[in-house]
C-alpha cells in the first residue's frame, strides 16, 4: 500500500515537476520573445481623431497610439485649448506578429467636447521613454454649429477618399533615381479593387512599377487606409519634365447608417451594411527638373553609369597555357540603375582573345533606391606565352550625392602563360582485322606540322594576258599556215598546168636575163631568140600550150581570144616580128636591142597583170 | 628520187618542224609557269618564324609569317604555317582562312586538306553542300585539285596537242592519230571549261570565312530581320557587295546579308 502510495506520490511529484518545467520554459520563451521584440522594435507614437469637423455639442475621440514596446509609459496629453476632456473612453492592446516580427501597440481613447465654434489645434502629445521624447503631429479640428453639419445617412465620399501623386525628389541628375508614389487614401469607405487607372505618363523616364502595398496612416489628424503604388523612375533626358496627373475611377463601398436593425443582426450586418458608389479621383501633376551630367571631369572610362557603386575584380587561374581560358569576374555593387551599368574596361588585353561577358544582375532592393550587384564574367584566352599583365580594370560613374565623377580601378592582374602543348596529329589507319587482332583506335587529333622547307613559289591564279593568249592562238595559226603551204606544194607537184602557170613569169624573167647577157655580149641572134622564147614561153605556159612552133600569129590569136587589149596584143606581135627580123634578116643596133629588151619587160609585166585580171574577172563572174 | 617524192619529203620535214616548234613554245610557257622561291630576306624570316613556332611562341611566329605575306611574296607553305599559328592561338576563323588561302597554292597537299577538315570539324555551323554540288565535286575532281595556273598550262598543252595532231593528220592518216585528236579535243573541252570557271571565280567576289565569334545573317543589307547566325570558321560564297554588307550564299542553299567586317575574303 505504502509502496503503492509511494509510487502514486512519486507520480504526482513527477507530474508537478513536468508542469513546472513546462511553465518555466513557456515563461522563458515569452521573456525571450519580448526581449527580442524589445530589441528589434521601433517606437511609434501617433495621434488621431475620429473626425476633424465636429458640431458644437457633439464629441470627438482623440486616440493616442503607442507601439514598439511593452513597458511604454503613459503618454502626456497636451493642453487642450477649446476642448473639455470628458474622460478616457478605454484602452486597446494588441500584439501583431508579421514575419516573425512582433509588434505591441496600445491605443488610448479620450473623449473631448468642443467649447465653442472655430478652428482649434490639438497640440502634440508627448511620450518620454528611455531618455527619448516622442511627439505626435498637431491636429486641427473645425467646430461648426450643429445646424451646419450634414446629417446624411450615408457619409459623403469627399474627404473620405482622395488620391495623391508625389515624388521624393523634384530635382535630379540625368540617370538618378526618383521614386514616384501614387496613393489612394480611404476613410470610412472601402475601395473596390476593380478600378481603372490612367497614368502616370512617364515620357522621358525609364519606369519600374513596384507592387502595391496597403498600410494605415494619419493625415490631418484622421486615420486613413492607404493603397500605395510606388514607381521607380530613371530620367533619360535632361530638362524640366512634367508627369501628368493620374486619374482613378471605380466604386467604393460606403456603409449605410441609420437603418433599423434586422431581427437577425448577423444577417443584417452581413448583407446590408454598405452601398456601392462610383468615384473619380484626379491627382496633381508632378514637375521634376532633370539636370544634365557635368561635362567637366568626365573620365574616359565613363559609360553613363549614375549612382554609387563599388568594384570588385578577381580572375582565375593565374597560371595556364596558351589557348586556355581565364575567367575575369568584375562585380559592381551599389545603388543606382544597375540595368544601365556597362562593363568595366580592362586595359592591355591585346594579347588576349576576349569573348562577350556573361552578365548577371541581382537587385535586392528597389526602394527607396535600387540596390544590388551586377556581375560581368568574361573569358580571356591568352594568345602568347610568357608573363601577361592586365594593368587595371576601370569603372567610372557619376555620384549624384557628391555631384562628381568617381573612377574605381583594380589591378594589376598577372598571368603566367605557358606554351601550349603539341598534341600528336590524328592518324586514321584502316586495319584489316584478323584472328587475334584488333582495330587501331584513333586516340587524338591535331593539325599537321608546319612546313620547314619552301617549295617552288608558283602563282595559283590562272594565266591571262599575252602570256596566255599568244601560246593559245599560235597552234591554230601555225596549223593554218602549214596547211596552206602543204596544199600549194601538193598542187604544184600534181597539177602540171597549174605548175606551168605559176612558173610562167619566173621562166620568162629567166629568158630575159639571158637576153640581157646576150645584149652585153653583142650576140644579136641569141638576144632575139631569148626574147622570143620569153614571150612565147610565157603565153604557152599561161595557156597550157606547147611553146614549140608557137608563132606570133598563134600568140595573137590566143591573146585576143583571152580578151587582152588590142594595143598590148599589137605591141606583143610587133616585138615578136621584130625579133624574127633580127634573127633571120639584119642585126639590130645596140640601142634598138636595149629598147626591145625594155619593151619585152614591159609587155611581160602588162601581160601578167592583164591575164591575172582577166582570170580574176572570169572566176569572179563565173 | 622523183620530184614528187622529193616534194613530199620536204613537206613532211616542214610539218615535223612545225610540230616541234609548237611543242617548244608550249614547253617554254610551262617552264615560265614554274616560279622562283622567296627572296633571301623572306627565307630568313621564314626560318625565324619556324623556330618561334617550335618554341610554341605562336604569336611571334604569326607576326613573322604575316610580314612575309605583307611583303607581297606569297607562298602556300607560309600561308599554311600562319594558319597553324592561328589554330594554336584558338582563332579558328583565321586558321580556316589561311588554310583555304594555302589550298589555292597547294590544292593536293594532304596536310593542308587534313587541317581544313579538322578546322571544319571544330566549327559550330555544319553546312552540307547540296546533292548536285556534291556530285559535281566528285565528277570534276581535277577542278578542285588543280590550281588555276596548272589548269591554264593543261589547257594550253591540250590546245597545242590538238592542233599538232591535226597537223600530223595531214601527213599521216592513221587511226591512232584520229584517236589522239579526239582525246586532245576532250582534254581541251574539259580543261577549257575548268579554266573558264576559275576565271569566273577569280573575277567574282569569291568565298569568305567568318572570323567574328558570331555573325548575324539578315534578310537585307541594314537593319533587317535576323534569319540565322553564323559562327567563327563558317565558309560561304559572296554574291554581292553593298554599303558595308555582303550578300552571301551558303553551300546548303541558304542566303542572306552579313556585315563585311565579320568576314575575311579568301
Amino acid at each position: 500500500m505504502l509502496r503503492i502510495r509511494g509510487i502514486g506520490r512519486y507520480s504526482y511529484i513527477h507530474q508537478d515537476y513536468h508542469m513546472a518545467r513546462k511553465t518555466l520554459l513557456s515563461v522563458v520563451a515569452v521573456v525571450l520573445l519580448v526581449v527580442c521584440a524589445e530589441a528589434s522594435a521601433q517606437i511609434s507614437f501617433t495621434a488621431s481623431v475620429d473626425k476633424n469637423v465636429v458640431a458644437l455639442g457633439d464629441t470627438i475621440v482623440l486616440t493616442l497610439t503607442l507601439s514598439g514596446g511593452t513597458d511604454l509609459p503613459e503618454p502626456e496629453l497636451p493642453p487642450l485649448i477649446g476642448f473639455d476632456l470628458l474622460g478616457e473612453q478605454g484602452t486597446t492592446r494588441s500584439i501583431r506578429v508579421i514575419n516573425s516580427e512582433t509588434t505591441y501597440s496600445v491605443s488610448r481613447q479620450y473623449v473631448l467636447a468642443p467649447q465653442e465654434e472655430g478652428d482649434f489645434v490639438i497640440s502634440a502629445a508627448t511620450l518620454r521613454y528611455r531618455s527619448e521624447v516622442y511627439r505626435t503631429e498637431p491636429i486641427t479640428v473645425k467646430v461648426v454649429p450643429a445646424s451646419q453639419l450634414p446629417q446624411a445617412a450615408v457619409p459623403s465620399i469627399g474627404q473620405n477618399l482622395l488620391a495623391t501623386l508625389t515624388a521624393d525628389k523634384t530635382e535630379v541628375f540625368l540617370g538618378e533615381q526618383v521614386n514616384l508614389y501614387f496613393r489612394v487614401y480611404a476613410r470610412e469607405v472601402q475601395v473596390v479593387s476593380e478600378a481603372n487607372r490612367e497614368g502616370p505618363g512617364t515620357e522621358g523616364f525609364i519606369k519600374h512599377e513596384l507592387s502595391a502595398r496597403q498600410f494605415r496612416t494619419t493625415r490631418d489628424g484622421l486615420i486613413y487606409d492607404v493603397i500605395e503604388l510606388p514607381m521607380v523612375l530613371f530620367p533619360i533626358k535632361p530638362g524640366e519634365m512634367t508627369i501628368p496627373p493620374v486619374s482613378l475611377t471605380g466604386q467604393v463601398k460606403v456603409p449605410v447608417r441609420g437603418r433599423a436593425s434586422s431581427s437577425f443582426p448577423g444577417f443584417d450586418s452581413f448583407f446590408d451594411r454598405y452601398t456601392l458608389q462610383p468615384y473619380k479621383l484626379v491627382t496633381d501633376a508632378v514637375k521634376i527638373l532633370v539636370k544634365p551630367l557635368p561635362a567637366a571631369g568626365k573620365p574616359d572610362s565613363f559609360c553613363g553609369s549614375v549612382g554609387n557603386y563599388s568594384l570588385d575584380v578577381f580572375s582565375k587561374p593565374a597560371q595556364l597555357k596558351v589557348g586556355e581560358p581565364i575567367t575575369l569576374t568584375m562585380k559592381i555593387a551599389g545603388s543606382g540603375n544597375l540595368d544601365a551599368v556597362s562593363a568595366p574596361i580592362a586595359s592591355d588585353i591585346q594579347n588576349f582573345k576576349t569573348y562577350d561577358p556573361e552578365i548577371t544582375t541581382n537587385i535586392v532592393e528597389k526602394e527607396p533606391s535600387f540596390k544590388g550587384e551586377k556581375t560581368f564574367e568574361t573569358i580571356l584566352v591568352p594568345q602568347r606565352s610568357g608573363r601577361q599583365v592586365i594593368q587595371n580594370v576601370r569603372f567610372s560613374f557619376f555620384d549624384p550625392e557628391k555631384k562628381s565623377y568617381v573612377t574605381l580601378a583594380k589591378g594589376p592582374f598577372e598571368f603566367n602563360v605557358l606554351p601550349a602543348p603539341i598534341e600528336p596529329m590524328k592518324r586514321v589507319v584502316e586495319v584489316q582485322t584478323g584472328p587475334g587482332k584488333t582495330e587501331i583506335k584513333v586516340v587524338g587529333e591535331d593539325i599537321g606540322p608546319i612546313f620547314t622547307e619552301l617549295g617552288n613559289r608558283s602563282r595559283p591564279e590562272s594565266m591571262t594576258g599575252l602570256a596566255f593568249y599568244v601560246p593559245f592562238a599560235a597552234p591554230p595559226v601555225a596549223y593554218a599556215v602549214m596547211l596552206a603551204v602543204v596544199t600549194r606544194k601538193r598542187r604544184l607537184t600534181t597539177d602540171v598546168l597549174y605548175a606551168r602557170k605559176k612558173r610562167a613569169t619566173r621562166d620568162a624573167r629567166r629568158r630575159l636575163a639571158l637576153a640581157t647577157r646576150a645584149l652585153k655580149e653583142g650576140d644579136n641572134a641569141n638576144f632575139c631568140t631569148e626574147i622570143t622564147k620569153a614571150i612565147t614561153g610565157f603565153v604557152a605556159d599561161r595557156f597550157g600550150l606547147s611553146s614549140a612552133g608557137l608563132t606570133s600569129g598563134d600568140v595573137k590569136d590566143h591573146l585576143e581570144a583571152a580578151g587582152v587589149p588590142q594595143d598590148l596584143v599589137k605591141r606583143t606581135t610587133d616585138l615578136l616580128e621584130s625579133c624574127d627580123y633580127g634573127r633571120f634578116a639584119a642585126a639590130h643596133a645596140h640601142d634598138d636591142m636595149a629598147r626591145m629588151l625594155n619593151g619585152a619587160r614591159d609587155i611581160l609585166s602588162e601581160l601578167q597583170r592583164s591575164l591575172s585580171a582577166l582570170h580574176v574577172s572570169k572566176t569572179g563572174g563565173g | 628520187m622523183s620530184a614528187i617524192q622529193y616534194e613530199q619529203s620536204r613537206v613532211a620535214r616542214l610539218g615535223l618542224c612545225t610540230v616541234a616548234s609548237l611543242l617548244a613554245v608550249t614547253s617554254l610557257f610551262v617552264v615560265v609557269a614554274r616560279a622562283e622561291s622567296l627572296s633571301l630576306d623572306n627565307r630568313t624570316l621564314f626560318n625565324e618564324a619556324n623556330q618561334a613556332y617550335s618554341r610554341n611562341d605562336f604569336g611571334a611566329a604569326a607576326e613573322k609569317y604575316q610580314r612575309i605575306i605583307d611583303s607581297g611574296e606569297k607562298s602556300g607553305e607560309v600561308l599554311y604555317n600562319l594558319g597553324n599559328c592561328h589554330f594554336r592561338m584558338g582563332r579558328l576563323g583565321m586558321a580556316k582562312l589561311y588554310y583555304e588561302r594555302a589550298r589555292k597554292f597547294m590544292p593536293r597537299d594532304h596536310n593542308v586538306l587534313g587541317n581544313i577538315a579538322l578546322a571544319e570539324s571544330r566549327t559550330v555551323d555544319k553546312i552540307s553542300p547540296g546533292k548536285i554540288a556534291a556530285v559535281a565535286q566528285k565528277l570534276c575532281v581535277w577542278h578542285f585539285r588543280l590550281t588555276g595556273r596548272e589548269i591554264s598550262v593543261i589547257f594550253l598543252a591540250a590546245d597545242a596537242a590538238f592542233w599538232v595532231c591535226l597537223g600530223i593528220l595531214v601527213f599521216v592518216r592513221k587511226r591512232f592519230v584520229k584517236t589522239a585528236i579526239a582525246l586532245a579535243a576532250l582534254l581541251l573541252v574539259l580543261s577549257g571549261s575548268s579554266y573558264a570557271l576559275k576565271e569566273i571565280e577569280r573575277r567574282g567576289l569569291g568565298s569568305a570565312v567568318v572570323i567574328a565569334d558570331q555573325a548575324q545573317v539578315r534578310t537585307g543589307p541594314g537593319n533587317y530581320a535576323i534569319t540565322f547566325n553564323l559562327h567563327e570558321g563558317a565558309q560561304l560564297k559572296l554574291v554581292e557587295s553593298r554599303d558595308g554588307w555582303y550578300q552571301i550564299h551558303l553551300a546548303d542553299g541558304k542566303r542572306g546579308w552579313i556585315e563585311q567586317d565579320k568576314l575575311e575574303r579568301i
